[in-house]
């Protein structure tokens, strides 16, 4: 029986949650499976991981012909388009990737637990409802589901002081974003009197059409949305939890949530601020504008002098979330209509930032030896001599987040650029171009350890194993085939966003 | 200079005249002529010895190493300094924002709150700007 | 030929040092001489392949541009893969592609560690130079432009001297500083006319009616040149990745890299900015005199030979900006004559000193002396390249010289004047070099031992014929433009008119209505078709005027 054979079966709703389903299922399937594995087998977990993450984007595949029609389920409360399939592939990328880098990683740390592939995969469910939710409460109960995942893998090595801390860390602070997020959610309740996505646009273009520009409910749940969103995807000032977690955290769960949660939070982001608020027609770019320039302020000073690389990338993800920030604010023109550079910019650079950022975090991954992180610059010191293939995977990810060509993030940089100057920012664009300048220098200053130190007494090559092998093809041939051929990326990304939204 | 320029150039045949007369008073007064001038090379080689060489030559080596002395010293501190100072102030806007980051989560969550009330307030202000 | 054919040319030339560094990559570990055979052998078929541009380019064609490729790169964007050549272009990749292949072989000896990384960042280094002197399209151009910087980055950090790091820093931050300014004015530019093409824009310059767009794109595109050329308030970064650079980068670092900054005044700034040009005249001309006289002041006082070359060949690279900023013809041609002239020299300069500092271990000028007793092929052919760079007649650096001088002193006298003040700087920092490293007493012998006995004994051997044949082919190129510079006049002739006429324009917009039949068919300029497009010398066209019209 073949897979489109199956999905006929599971007529009605229940057809459109099986991405979702495939990675709950097959998370709970990791847990129990677990208890007929030997210690030896248990990286065999994985292998039960991967199968979900392969089977949620085999039906992710085949929902890609109703999505173009823009199908809505379980009264309303799912949307499944291809805002939701882009973002759903992309966000099963980075799950895959994730376990893939995994496995020699908590082997190498003695703990192949099951639970950690299960939380990997109920972090995706997550992530994939707040890219097809379309209902508060759908919504609310994703982002939890997201977190909460990610609290726990945070702190997944019990024993060590650094993980703890992290995890209690980001569980605080994401405890207020969220309490900040449902009060904004709650309000929109208020003014709808429904939890549905498409009642609240009605309701809240009835009320801007009753009070314009000045109905201050909707703008205080704008307001307390946008902040909670913010947290989670580390912008400035919300971003403080991500530089302690993403250092405490074991290496893969940093890359996760580094791409995992601003993806996620970006998904959010659109989706009420293209549909519910988009009537609102408030003055929104301003603000994506200022935490834009902010975040990249602080994520590129801070970054300039840390020798943690961890917390190195983690200033340098609050800086990136910065430029897809101004990509945002650019997707709105300076008389307020929609800029559609500026949005396939966005789109472009969340989803290419996926691989390359994530890459970065995996060339880290291969550093770790037992008993030691190795998450300092000094430990990648004369790795162009211990391992070349490593150095240069290392250099073309961090090539790509300083926007250097041929690599996508120089596309995708070149993209925000553009539409900032298009739809009339051209001061921000110069300030968004002279930040690479700082961002060049901290990112070579890890290549700069590659290549200009010696070796001094590590060993001879870090060994990559099988699996992290493939992660790292997938990552570096994205982020290559994005930089040099981006015309099918570009399509990718421009579908993603101007059809489903109704744009 | 342009003067002697314009001479070469457009009097040349006075120049021609001249140079024809001093060939024929070395050919006709040759010992005499050459006598004159050994007594004249002798004082013009005291001259380009001591004056030319001693003040000009030598003079313009000691002026032109000092320069390049200078202009080396120029080059290390002064064209490098403008840079080296960017790069001070870069270390020096870089530290505070290591110093914010105090490590204690009762810190990151007073910054969220003022972040959340400026958001508010732009809105809010956004909606007073309207009203009125 | 599939492969030489007029629209397949240009990317065989761009493909072959890419071509090279596969299949250097594709050598097993730990082969080291096949590695440099291989290595070898792609440098010189990436020579090889450039070389029937000689001949299949036709220095009289009515079109701007030959062997023009045309891809679809990104439509969405529209980005083109687009590929072509004038004479200057032409004279800059040949000058490339000769480069490319005698710096990989000077690296034959100098490069004795992971060989195999060192020889595919030289090929992707050479496909980057290569790519920002043909491409005809602005984002290609700015990819090109700013990806070489990564592996010569490397090249310095990962194979250069004692202070590596902190040079290879240097450069790349100022290679980024400049290039980021660029690219938003590359957008500014795009985002005013529209189109990525550079044809379109060189067609149609930003006039006087451009305001002041014309003064910020001016100088955003002015800091990535300046940086490059290097200019003076940004050439610091230049003394200090030569002196870290090994022998093979520092060939292409000198002599073509820095080629790229005057080339992009050339096809950018002057051209298709002309009022701008126009304006900010004076200015460049005055920096340009500065980097003259001050790099030739800076390169007496240097003890360190590589920092003498580096000045030397600050203070030649201010005569290429000198040249271009007289805005009469012969600057222009004196620029790109410089440009060539600098290159070869200079290469041909660091070679030697690459092999005086790798046969002795050492960098200062005291270390060495009465070298041309015990080398004497050596001692020639390391004078006659300092000759060349002082500026000797016969030889390219004075054809080059003089002919900027020329331009300039159409200007202004006292422009010329001080220029000459740098060529005497720098002709005699040079001659003392060669005093104190080749004559003298031999700092590594004692008098009584014999010529052979020493080169036997230490090693020290005099030039093999792998390390005479790159210095002779180099030397060859400088004579022959120094003696008989008549085809490279003739390739320039067309490229360099069309730059004046631009300048040209500004000066006396009314002089477009004096020739108003001649090129009328603007727009396919690009048509062979279409013979009678061709203008004469300083009649500017009707070409320009005739678009502006249509719109």
């Amino acid at each position: 029986m073949d897979w489109h054979s199956i999905f006929e079966i599971a007529r009605g709703d229940a057809a459109f949650l099986f991405p979702e389903a495939m990675l709950v299922f097959f998370g709970l399937a990791t847990l129990l499976t677990d208890f007929l594995l030997t210690t030896e087998q248990k990286s065999w977990n994985a292998l039960t991981a991967m199968l979900g993450v392969a089977l949620s984007g085999a039906s992710l595949w085949v929902l890609v012909r109703p999505a173009a029609e823009y199908v809505t389920a379980f009264s309303n409360s799912i949307v499944v388009d291809p805002f939701f399939i882009c973002f759903g592939c992309v966000l099963l990328a980075a799950t895959a990737f994730t376990i893939l880098l995994s496995v020699r990683y908590l082997q190498v740390a003695g703990r192949q637990g099951a639970e950690f592939y299960a939380l990997i995969l109920f972090a995706a469910t997550g992530m994939l409802f707040l890219a097809s939710g379309s209902d508060l409460v759908v919504l609310f109960v994703a982002l939890e589901m997201m977190s909460i995942s990610f609290y726990i893998l945070t702190g997944y090595f019990r024993s060590e002081r650094r993980s703890n801390e992290a995890a209690v860390k980001s569980m605080l602070t994401g405890a207020f974003s969220s309490a900040v997020l449902a009060y904004g959610f709650s309000i929109l309740y208020g003014i709808a009197g429904s939890t549905n996505l498409q009642a609240i646009e009605r309701a809240v273009l009835q009320r801007h059409a009753d009070f314009p520009g000045m109905d201050l409910l909707t703008f205080l749940a704008l307001g307390t949305i946008t902040a909670g969103v913010f947290a989670k995807i580390a912008a400035v000032p919300f971003h403080f939890w991500a530089p302690d977690a993403y250092e405490g955290a074991p290496t893969p769960v940093s890359a996760y949530i580094s791409v995992g949660s601003q993806v996620a939070g970006f998904a959010l982001l659109l989706r009420l601020y293209l549909t519910v608020f988009w009537p609102v027609n408030v003055d929104w770019s301003a603000l994506m504008a200022v935490a834009g320039v902010l975040s990249l302020t602080v994520g590129t000073f801070a970054a300039l002098t840390q020798t943690n690389l961890k917390r190195l990338l983690a200033y340098s993800s609050i800086a990136q979330g910065g430029y897809i920030l101004l990509g945002l604010a650019s997707a709105v023109n300076r008389d307020g209509s929609l800029h559609e550079r500026g949005l396939q910019a966005t789109v472009f650079y969340i989803f290419t930032y996926v691989f390359f950022n994530a890459g970065a975090f995996a060339v880290v991954t291969l550093l770790q030896r037992r008993g030691e992180i190795n998450d300092e610059i000094d430990d990648l010191n004369g790795l162009a001599r211990r391992n070349p293939v490593a150095a240069v995977l290392m250099l073309i990810f961090l090539m790509s987040l300083g926007g250097i060509p041929p690599t996508a993030g120089f596309v995708a940089k070149l993209l925000v650029l553009w539409s900032l100057v298009e739809s009339g920012h051209p001061y921000l664009a110069l300030a968004a171009a002279l930040f690479i300048l700082p961002s060049v220098y901290y990112y070579f200053r890890i290549v700069a350890a590659m290549w200009v130190r010696e070796p001094g007494e590590e060993p001879a090559t870090p060994l990559i194993t099988v699996a992290q092998k493939f992660a790292l093809a997938g990552m570096v041939a994205v982020t290559l085939a994005a930089g040099i051929f981006p015309e099918q990326f570009l399509h990718f990304a421009r579908y993603s966003v101007l059809g489903p939204l109704g744009l | 200079m342009s003067a002697i320029l314009h001479f070469l150039a457009k009097d040349w045949w006075e120049f021609l005249l001249l140079a024809l007369a001093v060939i024929a008073l070395v050919f006709f007064q040759g010992r005499r002529v050459f006598r004159l001038a050994a007594s004249c090379g002798r004082v013009l080689e005291s001259f380009d010895t001591k004056v030319i060489d001693g003040i000009g030559v030598d003079g313009t080596g000691v002026v032109v190493r000092g320069l390049s002395k200078i202009a080396a010293r120029v080059e290390t501190w002064g064209i490098g300094g403008p840079f080296r100072l960017l790069a001070g102030i870069v270390e020096a806007i870089s530290f505070p924002m290591r110093r914010i980051q105090t490590g204690f989560v009762q810190d990151y969550l007073l910054c969220a709150a003022i972040g959340l009330v400026a958001i508010l307030g732009y809105f809010l202000h956004l909606a007073q700007r309207a009203i009125h | 030929m599939f492969f030489f054919s007029d629209h397949h040319i240009l990317c065989t030339v761009l493909l072959t040092p890419l071509f090279g560094a596969l299949a250097v990559w594709c050598v097993p570990r730990g082969l080291a001489e096949l590695q440099r055979k291989v290595a070898n052998g792609f440098a010189l078929l990436g020579l090889g392949v450039a070389l029937p541009l000689i001949w299949k380019f036709h220095a009289d064609a009515p079109e701007p541009f030959q062997f023009v490729t045309d891809g679809n790169w990104i439509p969405s964007l529209g980005v083109h893969f687009r590929l072509g050549l004038d004479g200057i272009s032409l004279t800059m990749v040949l000058l490339t592609a000769l480069l490319g292949a005698v710096a990989i072989l000077s690296g034959w000896s100098a490069v004795r560690e992971r060989e195999k990384e060192f020889y595919v960042w030289m090929f992707l280094l050479q496909a980057g130079l290569l790519g920002v002197f043909m491409s005809l399209d602005f984002v290609l151009f700015f990819v090109c432009w700013e990806a070489l910087l990564v592996p010569l980055y490397l090249l310095i950090a990962g194979w250069g001297g004692a202070k590596r790091g902190e040079a290879a820093m240097k450069f790349l931050l100022y290679g980024i500083a400049g290039s980021v300014v660029t690219l938003l004015a590359i957008l500014a530019l795009a985002h005013a006319r529209g189109t990525f093409d550079l044809r379109e824009i060189l067609l149609h310059p930003f006039m006087a009616d451009a305001g002041k767009l014309s003064f910020w794109l001016f100088w955003g595109f002015f800091l990535a040149f300046a940086v490059r050329v290097p200019m003076f308030p940004f050439h610091t970064w230049f003394a200090d990745a030569l002196a870290e650079a090994p022998t093979p980068a520092a060939v292409m670092l000198a002599g073509a890299l820095l080629s790229t900054g005057a080339y992009g005044f050339l096809r950018i700034s002057v051209p298709m900015l002309p009022v701008a040009a126009l304006r900010y005249q004076g200015l460049m001309i005055a920096l340009s005199l500065i980097a003259i006289v001050y790099a030739g002041f800076i390169c007496v006082a240097q003890k360190d030979l590589k920092r003498l070359v580096a000045y030397a060949s600050i203070s030649q690279m201010g005569f290429c900006t000198l040249g271009i900023f007289t805005l009469t013809p012969l600057g222009l041609y004196g620029s790109v004559l410089q440009q060539v002239s600098h290159g070869v020299v200079t290469a041909a300069l660091l070679i030697a000193t690459g092999i005086l500092s790798e046969r002795r271990g050492a960098e200062t000028v005291s270390d060495f002396g009465g070298w041309a007793k015990l080398r004497p092929r050596f001692a020639a052919i390391f004078t006659v390249a300092a000759l060349a760079a002082a500026g000797l007649p016969l030889l390219s650096g004075f054809i080059a010289e003089f002919t900027v001088l020329r331009g300039a002193y159409d200007l202004r006298w006292s422009v010329a004047a001080w220029a000459v003040l740098g060529i005497i700087l720098v002709a005699g920092a040079l001659l003392l070099m060669i005093q104190r490293t080749l004559f003298g007493a031999a700092a590594d012998s004692t008098a009584e031992n014999s010529v052979e006995e020493i080169a036997a004994s230490s090693g020290l051997a005099d030039l093999n014929l792998r390390e005479l044949a790159p210095l002779g082919a180099l030397l060859l190129v400088s004579l022959w433009v120094g003696i008989y510079p008549g085809p490279l006049l003739r390739t320039l002739k067309r490229p360099v008119e069309r730059t004046f006429e631009n300048a040209f324009l500004v000066c006396f917009p009314k002089a477009r209505a004096v020739e108003p039949t001649r090129g009328a068919s603007d727009g396919q300029k690009m048509d062979r078709t279409q013979p009678n497009s061709v203008t004469g010398a300083a009649t500017p066209s009707a070409n320009a005027p005739a678009a502006e019209k249509a719109k």
